[in-house]
């Protein structure tokens, strides 16, 4: 089992002067020291960080784009990941799961308020369950394709059951994006979660001032932080985010000290961030499918498997990754090499070979040229297109230097630079020949969402199976592998998976991103949440 | 200065023999040198190559734009100025109502109902330009109209089709050719913007405001990847509205 890597380009340790009295807070005497700085917490101050996206309501449950990620100060989950394929308590202190892998119960603290005053028990947990599951509310999270059911046993335990079995459930509520949300507000004023949120976390949703930032407040009365990290409620007094999609201008807010921890350092600036000495830096290779173009395999010419494998073997996918990425993330195959159920000794890797390529386009039919030099069968060009969000800069560099790549295959590629909203329309409606996307989840159940034939749009719900894969014998693996609760079997079928993979060659993945977080030198205790890996603030102070 | 830039335009080839998408990956980002005098852009393509070749459609867009303007601004202007009172007036006013709106705003605009791309991207700066001319062809051809030599052309009888092409439009239409050479400068910058704004032509076209625009992430690691682009713009749009105004100034020199 892979455990989640951490790469540390730390510059050396800043130990924190400290002056004058330390104002501790109330429950310090738990406060676990920080272990880099070597310095005693202190409380107060407002954290500033730069982030990449803004999300476009406060809904956990429901969104699950980039932008839930500063959702999390807010709300707690009901375990935590310890990124080892174990977990630890949190908003529950003890759980079982069935052998089968359907039914999980949990039992849950009884010292949790909202920040609305409702306490936190069984009944809370079920709304949370019952809004999720409900399609009316058009969750797009994984937990809501599961069809979970929950069933209240007594105050303070609740069993949830899913309508097919998920061995990595655990993982998925324990990402911000099954964030438990007050039941009141669910209940009573469900419409309130587009602009502001209430939970149990260790900040209050304070205000949000949309296209710029949202900022949040301590609660005071938290003491339920998830084992491991310290006691009481956080250190700092207020957090506020500031959106900056434009990665140079984040890249500066760290360099002129607007910000104090930037999020999503662009990969161009990662050279020039390491060699820096006034800043410290940690990235996250993020796990899960990675960025990968999705061959729509609805359409001509990707309905023949023969074309799919000849771009597959056709794409240098070392050279556009390292031109695109100045280096910076590494190529991958179907799975990231951070993600649990990786297979370390995969032997079907994917080969580049130009030949073999331009062999398979001549057996498929793609036999003469045109004048200008594209493959034609039939009288028809070989050609496809790709939509990419239009501020998107690494999705146009890379895509670039993938359509260079394929036209010396005589595989005529056009972009179509498209606003992100419109992106997303796309993907639903099947509307591309080539789907370019990234996406991270920390399990191997991501295989089932992006190529399961049961998550295929089929005009009544949106799948997220992008290149419209439906195999049975894949099927059949990712069915085994979602319903072994034994983690080294789950681990064997999700290995069969992989190796069947660039056989359908649905899609050809190209890079893991790394997320570069680079913060001031007087920020301490900086952390990552490894559910849905991000930076982890509840722990942070400021010297 | 313009003629290097119509030959640029026109033939790329003579000089710029290179491909404008052939790319280098080892050598993305690199600084000029003898072999890429204008270093690489982000692709590992020729900066150089990627500018002159760039030209054709920066041009295309601009000289495309006042094309539509004019012909279309000429065509209501003329039907505004000579045509009876309420024709007229309502001409006028849907004019003043688009030059109500910002030429650029009303760009994208049009650009937001119809997509983007090179095509209709000159079709928006086109539209967007036409109410300014509707009003000075207007101008030129009231005045023109009342003018002697008209009502002689009339007094000799001559069909008024023949008085229009013959003698209203060719005088009316003289000082808006100026306009139109200066408002080329004006067209291209507006193509440009809206290919930096991503509604332009589509990777991997070589379009100066296209190549700003990507090239402005790598300001700090690449100077020469945006400065280049940059720099053909500021110098073309310089050059024609120079050569705008002198025309200009020759024209009410002689009169």
């Amino acid at each position: 089992m892979t455990s989640v890597q951490f790469v540390r380009r730390l510059s050396a340790a800043v130990a924190a002067v400290l002056a004058g009295t330390l104002v501790l807070t109330a429950c310090s005497g738990g406060a676990a020291p920080d272990a880099e700085s070597g310095g005693e917490p202190v409380s107060g101050g407002e954290l500033t960080v730069a982030v990449r996206s803004e999300p476009p309501q406060l809904n956990p449950l429901v969104d699950q784009t980039g932008g839930a990620h500063v959702l999390s100060p807010v709300v707690d989950s009901l375990v935590w990941d310890n990124g080892d394929g174990t977990y630890a308590p949190w908003l529950a202190t003890e759980w079982e799961v069935s052998d089968d892998a359907t039914e999980y119960t949990f039992t849950l603290r009884e010292d949790v308020t909202f920040h609305d005053g409702t306490p936190f028990d069984a009944e809370a947990v079920k709304t949370n369950i019952d809004y999720v599951a409900d399609p009316a509310n058009k969750s797009t999270g994984s937990v809501a394709k599961l069809g979970p059911s929950a069933e209240v046993v007594d105050d303070y335990t609740v069993t949830i059951t899913l309508d097919s079995p998920e061995s990595t459930f655990l993982t998925l509520i324990a990402a911000p994006y099954f964030g438990i949300v007050s039941p009141v507000q669910l209940t009573e004023d469900p419409d309130s979660l587009a602009s502001s949120v209430i939970g149990t976390g260790p900040f209050v949703f304070d205000s949000w001032v949309k296209g710029q930032s949202l900022t949040y407040t301590r609660n005071d009365d938290y003491n339920w932080g998830p084992e491991g990290t310290h006691a009481g409620a956080a250190y700092l007094d207020s957090m506020k985010y500031l959106f900056l999609p434009e990665d140079q201008t984040r890249y500066n807010a760290l360099v002129t000290g607007e910000a104090d921890v930037v999020d999503y350092i662009a990969p161009e600036y990662a050279e020039q961030v390491a060699a820096d000495q006034d800043h410290d830096s940690e990235e996250f290779l993020l796990p899960g499918v990675g960025y990968t173009l999705y061959l729509n395999t609805r359409q001509a010419p990707f309905d023949d498997v023969t074309v799919r494998q000849a771009l597959l073997h056709g794409l240098d996918r070392e050279g556009i990754v390292e031109a695109a990425t100045f280096g910076a993330y590494p190529v991958q195959e179907y799975l990231a090499t951070t993600t649990p159920d990786y297979k370390e000794d995969l032997e079907n890797t994917i080969t580049f070979d130009v030949d073999e390529a331009g062999r398979l386009l001549d057996e498929a039919g793609w036999t003469e040229t045109d004048a200008e030099g594209f493959r034609v069968k039939d009288g028809e060009r070989l050609a496809t297109t790709i939509p990419y969000a239009d501020d998107d800069q690494l999705a146009q560099r890379t895509l670039e230097q993938v359509q260079i790549d394929a036209k010396a295959l005589g595989f005529d590629v056009e972009l179509q630079p498209v606003p992100a909203s419109d992106f997303s329309q796309r993907l639903y409606n099947g509307d591309y020949g080539i789907m370019a996307s990234f996406q991270s989840e920390a399990t191997g159940m991501q295989l089932w969402r992006l190529y399961g034939g049961d998550n295929v749009s089929d005009g009544s719900s949106i799948g997220s199976n992008a290149s419209f894969l439906a195999d049975p014998e894949l099927d059949g693996i990712l069915a085994k592998a979602r319903s072994s609760a034994d983690p080294t079997q789950r681990a064997e079928y999700y290995g069969q998976a992989q190796e069947l993979l660039p056989e359908l060659a649905p899609s050809v993945p190209l890079f893991s991103r790394a997320r570069l977080v680079s913060w001031q030198s007087n920020v301490n205790g900086l952390s990552w949440d490894n559910a849905w890996p991000q930076p982890y603030l509840f722990d942070v102070w400021k010297s | 200065m313009l003629l290097l830039f119509v030959v640029s335009a026109l033939w790329p080839e003579l000089l710029a023999p290179g491909d404008p998408l052939a790319a280098d990956r080892g050598l993305v980002l690199a600084p000029p040198s003898p072999e890429h005098p204008f270093g690489t852009d982000e692709i590992g393509r020729d900066v150089y190559t990627r500018v002159v070749h760039g030209a054709r459609s920066s041009l295309a867009l601009g000289f495309g734009a006042v094309l539509i303007a004019v012909t279309v601004g000429t065509v209501f202007g003329l039907v505004a100025g000579l045509s009876r009172r309420v024709v007229s007036t309502v001409t006028l006013r849907i004019a003043d109502i688009g030059a109500a709106f910002p030429e650029l705003i009303l760009a994208i605009f049009i650009l937001a109902l119809f997509g983007g791309g090179l095509g209709t991207a000159t079709l928006a700066i086109g539209i967007a330009g036409i109410p300014s001319y509707v009003r000075v062809v207007r101008a030129e051809a009231v005045k023109v109209k009342a003018s002697a030599y008209i009502e002689a052309s009339y007094g000799l009888g001559l069909a008024p089709r023949a008085v229009l092409l013959r003698h209203i439009l060719p005088n009316a239409v003289r000082p808006v050719l100026i306009i139109a050479t200066i408002g080329l400068g004006g067209a291209t910058l507006a193509g440009a913007a809206l290919s930096f704004l991503g509604l332009g032509s589509p990777p991997p076209t070589s379009e100066w405001g296209a190549m700003l625009s990507n090239a402005r992430n790598f300001l700090t690691l690449g100077w020469w990847a945006a400065v280049f682009p940059g720099l053909a713009i500021t110098v073309f749009v310089i050059s024609s509205t120079v050569i705008g105004r002198w025309i200009n100034a020759s024209r009410e020199g002689r009169a």
